[in-house]
């Protein structure tokens, strides 16, 4: 029953998806914009439907409804509700429903926002785009991903998904804080395709998806950033970032995002770089899709991806046709869409933000270039090679600390010129305070050029951020600190935080690994540890060993090895004892052998590792407080200009 | 302008699409490995029964050598067909089991509860299974009378695979 | 530029300076057996992993990997000759770093040449953008502006 019903939703969703882009062809073609307006009854009728289908497919999973092939795969009896909840996006149709169904809240989010404005062409081509997105998604669903395929003799139990995915609430959050982002790329794509299908190139449409923008560059970037504190939390090995190939899908996009959200109000301001601007959407979008396909294509091996499967050609047809589409339409507009402005001097913010531009393309064009290198080689000669994170760390470190040092200066540049007296009186405050951090850091011990500059850097722009917040409180209140430049300055001390914790953790780690009996200690960098005692207990059909350590000054924490019996390696869970100051990583890497009670415990020190974290809700901060106005709905561009000159 | 930089993007992109779309995205079944036409890696070890092993006092006939755990599922699900594939080749094979990420109390329990008369060899510091290069149970490495490592396979296989091979060579060594 | 602001400036010079020389007087020198070891290590991919090298996983694989470089190591062997052997028998692509010759080299190359090249483009852009703005005033203008001048 809950199959039907669930089937019954798609194809409910995809009839309506399918209604309103036909409705919109027809009203759009024989010019009627009065008849646009249909197109919100058939989007009302595709969230419904999502909505039916979600519902179904929850309903089956909290109620272990094993004859759902789904369900059978991937859930079982003794799951804890949460991550029975969380199994919808837990394997690959669930993940296309769950896409779906954020895809529905934008659109109708989009639809509810834009109504008054549904009869402009270029509204109603932006929701065609969508339809068309929308389109492709429920027709997966509908056919070859379909979630709600029933099993003829269901089991008494299900599989489970892979224990790394179940024993961490982080799960129920970070794949939709990541769909927000990747799925709300597509109204400012869609945007951008109506700007150059109607022709309309002007910076209205820019001014509408303003908001949207941010809300789905925000959500990617904490999405992003919980993936990272997720795999922490769970994998064992201390490290938070792989440079995996997925999650390089996941970065690229976000570097063409933050790019575009600067570039974007050169565009405002003088008019120019239209093309780069459209090209950044149009590949911020279809880099989602590109992340999306290979994560379910079986092209590049992580343990990210979901199985491979024959969705593969699909997905990559699909991201052909928007490279297609895209291409063809800039080429199409081709010189209309330039602009006669220019940029007066490169000692201005303009110039910073152009300098901004160029060292986030070369950051994506490494990014990039080192994940898909191995696959360009291999079909070259066959060749099998590995590309990890050293050529990433050290390729991208000096863009990155080209990046905070841009990051800095920015704020402090004033519109279409500066001289070098201003600049070098605005910048001596967050000079100096760069220079005290860098100070603070070496006399605490840290060494090493790389990263000693690197927290100068970050210190600078704090001081940077900090003397523009300053500032702008001072003219209007508390007020200061929200709209683009207030939130901006917001973020960018959450990067700088992140920056610290990011520094401090990869090049001040420490590391040590101890076989020891109950009662021995071991100490590394300062921390003294002891291992107290060992459980063995059944934890459902599960079996746990534990083994309770106490870190001094910090209490007991017990790292452990859970065996699952439908799964091979048991899994090894480790426990953290955070502090704002350094994070102890336990790790349990091997229990007794017969007759011996000795246990080998890994421990990691990793310095202001929590910092990292502690940044990325201070981006989030900032983004909520760039959406709200400057000084309620009436605040114009005009505004921001006056107040933004006077700083 | 932009036309020729789009045209040209476009050609990049195309490109790279066409490079996606000829990836492969299983894995086959036999594998490649760089033991293939060379002799098997010559280890020595100790066998469960505590008697000493050296490779070379089997490969007069069929050796097939099988990296397993206790907790691996396809190898315990593979674990029949060994036996059967032992039988098959009482006269002119044996299979070796090397455990392989496992500690020994659980790999003797896995012989006890599954069974297999054959040599099982306690790997010292897996110097077997870097000399075979194995990623992860279960992997099995065929070697023909004479020496000479003429298959591997990654994951669960049958005494059917196995014996396509041999007779497969059987047949080109009777031709030529 | 007032006083105090470039003793200032000269102040933090001097803080930044020698923050940075203390930073690299702290590092420690190149390494012992052990530390060319973990050095090893730290560079050489588990291939049945994520992206960790072979310090950071416990597969068994990792394990086994590891006990032989540390054999390896003490056997004398040299770092190419560790490198090619663990290829030989897990794939080139068990090393974390690409070549530095052959096809490899290119993705070490590419990145700093698309630096180069887009440092480049913007010079030329503003260079551009700069002599664009360079206008000759025209004889008439020269002529309004002579009359206004004389008026005054």
């Amino acid at each position: 029953m809950t199959a039907l019903l669930g089937t019954f939703g798609v194809g409910i969703a995809l009839v309506g998806a399918v209604g309103g882009l036909t409705s919109l062809i027809l009203a759009l073609a024989s010019h009627r914009s009065d008849r646009h307006i249909r197109a919100l009854f058939w989007i009302a009728v595709m969230v419904s439907g999502c909505v039916v289908a979600v519902v179904a497919m929850e309903i089956a999973l909290l109620t272990n409804n094993f004859s759902l092939a789904y369900v059978a795969s991937n859930s079982t009896e003794s799951t804890p509700v949460l991550y029975k909840f969380a199994t919808l996006w837990g394997a690959l149709e669930g993940s296309l429903l769950l896409w779906g169904f954020v895809l529905c809240i934008y659109v109708g989010a989009v639809s509810l926002s834009f109504r008054r404005h549904i009869s402009d062409r270029l509204v109603a081509w932006a929701l065609l785009t969508m339809l068309v997105v929308c389109v492709f998604f429920f027709g997966l669903l509908a056919g070859p991903a379909d979630p709600f395929g029933t099993l003829s003799s269901p089991p008494v139990d299900g599989d489970g998904l892979n224990p790394l995915l179940r024993n961490h609430p982080l799960m129920a959050i970070h794949p939709v804080m990541l769909y927000f982002g990747y799925v709300g790329f597509t109204v400012p794509f869609s945007f951008a395709i109506a700007a150059l299908v109607t022709g309309r190139l002007g910076e209205g449409w820019l001014l509408s998806i303003r908001i949207w923008t941010l809300i789905a560059w925000g959500s990617l970037s904490v999405g992003i950033l919980l993936g990272a504190w997720w795999s922490y939390e769970v994998l064992g090995w201390g490290g938070y970032w792989a440079w995996d190939p997925v999650e390089n899908a996941s970065f690229l996009p976000w570097l063409t995002g933050t790019a575009f959200i600067h570039s974007v109000i050169v565009q405002e301001r003088r008019g120019m770089l239209r093309v780069w601007n459209l090209s950044l959407l149009l590949a911020t979008f279809a880099l989602t899709i590109f992340g999306t396909f290979l994560t379910r294509s079986g092209v590049i091996e992580s343990v990210h991806e979901f199985s491979a499967s024959s969705l593969g050609p699909l997905l990559l047809g699909f991201f052909a046709a928007i490279l297609v589409v895209s291409v063809a339409l800039v080429g199409w507009r081709g010189d209309e869409l330039r602009s006669p402005g220019s940029i007066d001097s490169p000692l201005s913010r303009e110039g910073s933000f152009l300098a901004n531009n160029l060292l986030f393309a070369l950051f994506a064009f490494v990014v990039l270039l080192g994940t898909i290198f191995p696959l360009i080689v291999e079909s070259i000669n066959g060749d099998r090679l590995a590309v990890g994170r050293p050529y990433f760390d050290r390729m991208l470190l000096p863009i990155g600390m080209a990046l905070l040092l841009a990051m800095g200066i920015a704020p402090l540049l004033t519109w279409r010129s500066t001289s070098r007296q201003v600049l070098a009186q605005r910048a001596l405050g967050p000079a100096a305070c760069g220079a005290a951090v860098m100070g603070v850091a070496v006399v605490i011990g840290a060494e090493g050029l790389g990263p000693v500059l690197g927290i100068g850097l970050g210190g600078f722009v704090i001081g940077a951020a900090l003397r523009h917040l300053a500032l702008a409180c001072r003219r209007n209140g508390w007020r200061g600190l929200t709209g683009r430049s207030g939130g901006g300055m917001v973020a960018h001390v959450g990067v700088s935080l992140l920056a610290f914790g990011f520094i401090a953790s990869t090049a001040f780690s420490e590391e040590g690994e101890f076989h020891l009996r109950p009662g021995d200690t071991g100490s590394v960098a300062g921390h003294q540890i002891t291992f107290v005692e060992l459980t063995d207990t059944m934890d459902g059909p599960n079996r746990v060993v534990r083994a309770l350590i106490d870190v001094k000054g910090r209490g007991g924490y017990s790292p452990a090895i859970t065996q699952y019996p439908t799964f091979g390696r048991p899994i090894s869970t480790p426990s953290v004892a955070t502090s704002f100051v350094d994070d102890v990583y336990l790790s349990l890497i091997a229990i007794p052998e017969e007759g011996s009670d000795l246990v080998v415990i890994r421990v990691l020190i990793e310095p202001l590792v929590a910092w990292i974290w502690v940044g990325g809700l201070v981006i989030g901060i900032g983004t909520l407080l760039a959406v709200i106005p400057l000084k309620g709905r009436r605040s114009s561009r005009r505004e921001d200009v006056v107040s933004e000159k006077a700083l | 302008m932009v036309r020729i930089v789009s045209a040209a993007a476009g050609l990049v992109l195309l490109s790279f699409v066409l490079l996606l779309a000829t990836r492969d995205g299983g894995n086959g079944r036999q594998s490649k490995s760089p033991l293939i036409g060379e002799l098997v890696p010559h280890v020595e070890g100790v066998r469960f029964d505590g008697e000493s092993f050296d490779v070379d006092e089997v490969t007069s006939g069929w050796v097939l050598i099988n990296f397993f755990a206790s907790w691996c599922v396809p190898c315990v699900r593979e674990h029949p067909e060994l036996v059967e594939w032992n039988r098959r080749h009482r006269l002119d094979g044996v299979v070796i089991s090397v455990p392989f990420g496992d500690t020994e109390k659980d790999a003797r329990a896995f012989f006890v509860e599954h069974g297999g008369n054959w040599p099982v060899l306690i790997d010292n510091e897996s110097a077997w299974a870097v000399a075979f290069g194995v990623l992860r149970p279960p992997e099995s490495f065929l070697v023909a009378p004479g020496g000479v490592v003429v298959a591997k396979w990654q994951g669960q296989i049958t005494a059917d695979e196995v014996d396509r091979v041999v007779v497969d060579l059987q047949e080109r060594n009777a031709t030529s | 530029m007032r006083r105090y602001q470039r003793i200032s400036w000269l102040l933090i010079l001097i803080v930044v300076a020698a923050a940075l020389v203390a930073s690299v007087v702290a590092e420690d020198g190149p390494a012992t057996q052990g530390e060319r070891a973990y050095e090893i290590k730290s560079t050489m991919l588990c291939p049945v992993c994520d992206g960790q090298n072979v310090l950071e996983s416990n597969a068994p694989v990792a394990a086994a990997i590891r006990s032989q470089v540390d054999d390896l190591v003490a056997e004398g062997r040299s770092d190419g000759e560790i490198r090619a052997w663990m290829a030989r028998q897990y794939g080139s692509d068990v090393n974390a770093n690409p070549p530095r010759s052959g096809v490899g080299a290119l993705v070490w190359i590419l990145p700093v040449l698309a630096g180069v090249m887009a440092v480049g483009l913007l010079i030329l852009a503003f260079g551009r953008w700069r002599s664009g703005r360079e206008i000759e005033p025209s004889e008439d203008d020269i002529r309004i502006v002579q009359a206004l001048r004389e008026k005054n």
